[in-house]
């Protein structure tokens, strides 16, 4: 983002976390591209003069932009539909879950729980295309097949990091994989309170910190659907705050999560339950 | 074509870090060159035949070293899962690998291959002639090396296995590597084993990054 630097959050002082959420509404909702609009007001500095296509970003004209207004609030997703129908897993002699149906629309996140070994890893990977299901399918509604990979945010126990990369290496090399915006890495890293992180290695990093430097993926691509297994796991307080409230607020702008956790999350979450599902095969 | 850049602009980085065994092959090489005249003796006619072979020998050698890491570290970091969510087709995110991995193995071997032709007494004007089969033959190695590195990817100790996969099937692009090399020291025409062994490289090319990104996605099941 060219003007990233004069919106950054240090910059513009906003401390608050409404504001600084709300101050990310306000900027990912200027995402319109070719739109003439207002001008990008800075309440610390008064307007900076820049017109919203200067906040142009390239990810959201592949994924077909809807500016709807909910309520002052930006979608600018378009409307999809996670839709999966029948879905069953077999390990061996029995099933992990059989006849599964879930339904996550724009705007929501879900909480998937469930005992250890129930499937909750094997679910989003499912979801995620990684692997096939035994039975059902898996419907992406509102988005073409050919883009299904570029809708999906995955993040797992293995969090896709290099241990000889430092941080900010790792991040810029996923934006290119993934198709983010590498500018935005700073930005990014600062949101997770790890700015001062970036030229580190991750070898050196502690498990939390490397789980924030993962997790700062969210923010350097966009991407409508985040599938996250354990994204709390081994955060102390602070990270979980941010984590969860950088989840809100991807629901709140049209986006979709499905959140494998057992911990209370900001949002308001629709629950899924792996528990007692497991069946054995006829 | 941004992760196809990314990837390589990475693996390449990591090579220079030295973390990832790049440098190991060559040190190989260069190694296994170097001490082979002691082992020889001083039979300089000897060593002089004997000198394309070994040198085809130790390039295949080298770059199967530490090729089994290729998609496995990948893999135990979860960057692989990311390679899936990309945009870019798997083949070419494959194929950006193994041209990573080719230009810090194949690609540094084959320029010293000449230096160390000096070591092994080699017919000056076959020198060349030499370097150049190794240059276009040791891309054939490093993509059959891909599929057998895609393909053991799960296996814990996949090094042997792989080995055992991928030299059989390197036994043309040595054929016809080493014929160009001796071919030249005898002071004979060396285009025709030039061409075969064009031929493997192109064909290695076309099949081998759709086979090892179809092992990768088999693997993940």
């Amino acid at each position: 983002m060219a003007g990233g630097a004069d919106l950054s959050l240090e910059t513009a002082g906003l401390d608050h976390p409404v504001e600084r959420g709300m101050h990310w509404f306000s900027r990912a909702a200027c995402a319109a591209p070719g739109v003439p609009g207002p001008r990008v007001f800075d309440r610390t500095r008064g307007a900076t003069g820049r017109s919203i296509d200067h906040f142009q970003k390239g990810r959201y004209t592949d994924i077909g932009l809807r500016r709807s207004v909910f309520g002052g609030i930006l979608s600018v997703y378009s409307a999809l539909r996670l839709v999966a129908s029948g879905l069953a897993v077999r390990r061996g002699p029995r099933f992990l879950f059989r006849e599964l149906e879930l339904v996550l629309k724009s705007g929501e996140v879900m909480q998937l729980t469930g005992p250890n070994g129930s499937g909750k890893s094997t679910l989003l990977r499912l979801l995620a295309g990684f692997s096939p299901a035994d039975q059902g399918t898996i419907r992406l509604e509102g988005m073409d097949d050919s883009e299904r990979n570029s809708a999906f945010h995955y993040f797992g126990h293995r969090e896709g990091l290099r241990a000889a990369l430092s941080a900010g290496e790792n991040l810029s090399f996923l934006a290119g994989l993934l198709d983010g915006d590498a500018r935005r890495i700073p930005e990014a890293l600062s949101r997770l309170g790890i700015a001062r992180l970036e030229n580190l290695p991750v070898r050196v990093l502690s498990e939390g910190q490397r789980r924030r430097v993962a997790l700062a993926r969210l923010i350097v691509i966009d991407r409508p659907v985040w599938l996250l297994d354990e994204p709390l796991a081994s955060l102390d307080s602070e990270a979980i705050a941010i984590v969860s409230g950088l989840i809100s607020e991807h629901a709140a702008r049209g986006g979709m999560a499905m959140v494998a956790t057992h911990q209370m999350l900001a949002a308001k979450t629709t629950a899924l339950d792996l528990a007692g599902r497991r069946e054995v095969a006829a | 074509m941004t992760a196809f850049s990314a990837i390589l602009k990475r693996d390449l980085r990591l090579a220079r870090r030295a973390g990832a065994g790049a440098g190991l092959g060559l040190m190989f090489f260069l190694t296994l060159i170097a001490i082979t005249p002691f082992a020889i003796g001083a039979d300089q006619k000897l060593i002089a035949r004997l000198a394309p072979a070994l040198l085809w020998l130790a390039a295949l050698l080298a770059t199967l070293l530490g090729l089994d890491r290729l998609f496995q570290a990948d893999d135990e970091d979860g960057v692989l899962d990311q390679f899936l969510l990309s945009d870019g087709s798997l083949t070419l995110l494959v194929l950006a690998k193994a041209i990573a991995h080719w230009l810090v193995t194949g690609l540094p071997l084959s320029l010293a291959a000449p230096m160390l032709g000096v070591m092994l007494a080699i017919e000056p004007q076959a020198m060349l002639p030499l370097m150049l089969s190794l240059l276009i033959g040791t891309p054939a190695l490093t993509l059959i090396g891909l599929v057998g590195a895609a393909l053991t990817i799960s296996l814990n100790r996949g090094g042997l296995l792989l080995s055992i996969l991928v030299v059989p099937t390197a036994i043309p692009t040595l054929i016809f590597g080493v014929a160009v090399a001796k071919a030249a020291a005898a002071g004979q025409d060396f285009t025709m084993p030039l061409m075969v062994l064009g031929g493997t490289t192109l064909f290695a090319l076309a099949i081998s990054p759709f086979a090892a990104a179809f092992a990768l996605r088999q693997a993940r099941q």
